[in-house]
């Protein structure tokens, strides 16, 4: 179980995260909804060891992970996979071997049987061995994110983030990436925390939602839920329209003022 | 009333600007100062990643052979030329193999090579290291479980200390022959007394000197390099200012680090 209590986190007089609460069961999928600049990916950079929060506690599996190395992390809990929001796949390093970088460069694998391994994983995203000796910047968005995916999952990790998984693809492609999140989620039997603003991306791989506004956690709720609330921020976000509690700030050109 | 206000307000601001850049400098430095105690860690503890580093050595060392060799040659050519024609007025034509080793030696390999890989390596490993941060590549390497400071810094640095030292003794030795052909092939010089003489003033001392100054500007290079890579913000144009600082910082590091190593040297022989 993934557990965030009280989280929050600052950049100077920039309080991005206030007391922000949440809970992924185990073997679930938990998205976390907001808009653009509400704190997404503040909070899964928490989560991941990248940032530290200034106050809060967070636990895995009841055992506090605050001011935890990523060695201590790996030791307690096993590999992490993470799919960010580009992929972030290794430029100087072509396909297999960024899918294989973790069985080789972190757990001493061999690249023998971290190949297989990659070229297995690539073959679950549904990418053919011929792609495998391509290099990252010869792959169009969606393998791309295949390719991070198979990334994520290849030291077969217990723990699953996706950072919006489905940004900058088309809704065809969009739909391929979700189908293959959650299979490999179930397979693994992972837990998945998942950020997002897409609507149709939550209700293809969330059990849970929390909604996150202006760092506050407003609403959580089972993905059911999510069309009977009466919560207007949720409701807003639901019909997507710009009508509503979440305002955006518009600056008109040329308006007085502005 | 006010005229008198104005004027306050005016050095209140004064104050504040330099003060808020004084304080932003001694943050920067202490910044820079954790992340070298953090790489000589990441040095030190295992997983070494012996294949980066040599991966890093023939990028630093060997790639960078016609560049420190083409400009200790010339400057080894300048520096007979400029040394004849100042000393001959004065008759002391014959002291220009020693000042010329001397200089190549202890001074102008060192340093100009320094300044050449601040350049060429410095500004590759920010840029480098600034695009895989901000595409999130460092990030994701630590989601992997793998320190970035041991597979990303720690082979860069160590192959930049071990490879300036070695392009400079090869630099010391082809300003030296820049010299010598200006010496004897254009000034009419004894090529026997030419050599007599640079073997003569090539102390062991000198040398070392000189290898010590490649050492520590290869470490302090490096260093910059990888800190303001690993620290790039803001895309593309991040990545080009964290370059430009780097090259810049660097540059003037080396010039500052060669008076301290020069003084220290100065104070031994003494």
């Amino acid at each position: 179980m993934i557990k965030m209590q009280n989280i929050s986190k600052a950049f100077g007089n920039n309080h991005v995260l206030k007391d922000f609460n949440l809970e992924a069961k185990k073997g679930s999928s938990l998205v976390i909804l907001g808009g653009s600049g509400s704190g997404k990916s503040v909070c899964l950079k928490c989560l991941l060891g990248l940032l530290e929060p200034d106050s809060g506690d967070m636990t895995i599996n009841k055992t506090r992970i605050n001011g935890l190395s990523q060695k201590q992390r790996t030791r307690t809990f096993g590999q992490i996979g993470m799919l960010f929001q580009n992929a972030a796949l290794f430029d100087s390093l072509n396909v297999w071997r960024n899918v294989a970088f973790g069985l080789i460069e972190g757990q001493g694998m061999n690249p023998e049987q971290a190949h297989e391994i990659a070229l297995l994983k690539l073959a679950q995203v549904g990418l053919q061995e011929s792609v495998a000796e391509l290099l990252p910047n010869e792959l169009s968005g969606g393998m791309r994110k295949r390719v991070g995916l198979a990334r994520a999952i290849a030291t077969e990790p217990k723990i699953l983030f996706f950072d919006e998984p489905t940004t900058g693809l088309d809704p065809i492609m969009g739909q391929v990436i979700d189908e293959l999140i959650v299979s490999c989620v179930k397979e693994l039997g992972a837990t998945a925390v998942t950020i997002t603003h897409d609507m149709q991306s939550l209700r293809r791989i969330a059990d849970d939602v929390v909604m996150l506004f202006e760092g506050r956690d407003i609403w959580h709720g089972s993905v059911q839920e999510i069309d009977s609330t009466d919560n207007p921020y949720i409701r807003q976000f639901v019909e997507g329209s710009s009508e509503g509690p979440i305002t955006m700030p518009l600056f008109k050109l040329g308006a007085k003022g502005s | 009333m006010s005229l008198v206000r104005v004027p306050i307000n005016i050095l209140r601001l004064i104050l504040r600007l330099i003060g808020g850049n004084t304080w932003r400098m001694i943050e920067e430095i202490g910044a820079i100062f954790r992340f070298c105690v953090l790489s000589l860690i990441a040095i030190v503890q295992p997983p070494f990643y012996f294949r980066l580093f040599l991966q890093q050595l023939l990028n630093v060392g060997y790639y960078s052979l016609p560049v420190v060799g083409l400009t200790t040659l010339f400057s080894g050519m300048v520096m007979a030329l400029q040394t004849y024609s100042g000393f001959s007025g004065v008759g002391a034509e014959a002291t220009l193999p020693r000042v010329v080793s001397i200089a190549i030696v202890r001074e102008l390999a060192p340093v100009l090579a320094g300044l050449m890989l601040a350049g060429r390596v410095g500004a590759a490993m920010t840029a480098e290291l600034g695009t895989m941060r901000v595409t999130e590549q460092i990030d994701a390497m630590h989601t992997l479980g793998i320190n970035p400071m041991r597979y990303l810094v720690a082979p860069r640095i160590l192959a930049c200390t071990i490879a300036l030292p070695i392009l400079v003794a090869l630099g010391d030795s082809l300003g030296i022959y820049g010299g010598y052909l200006i010496a004897v092939y254009k000034l009419g010089l004894n090529s026997a007394n030419f050599i007599d003489h640079v073997l003569d003033s090539l102390q062991w001392i000198g040398v070392f000197s000189g290898l010590c100054k490649a050492a520590a500007f290869g470490f302090t290079l490096s260093i910059i390099g990888c800190y303001f890579g690993f620290h790039s913000r803001g895309g593309a144009a991040g990545v080009g200012i964290a370059t430009t600082n780097t090259v810049v910082i660097s540059s003037i590091l080396i010039l500052i680090l060669n008076f301290i190593i020069t003084e220290i040297f100065f104070q031994v022989q003494l």
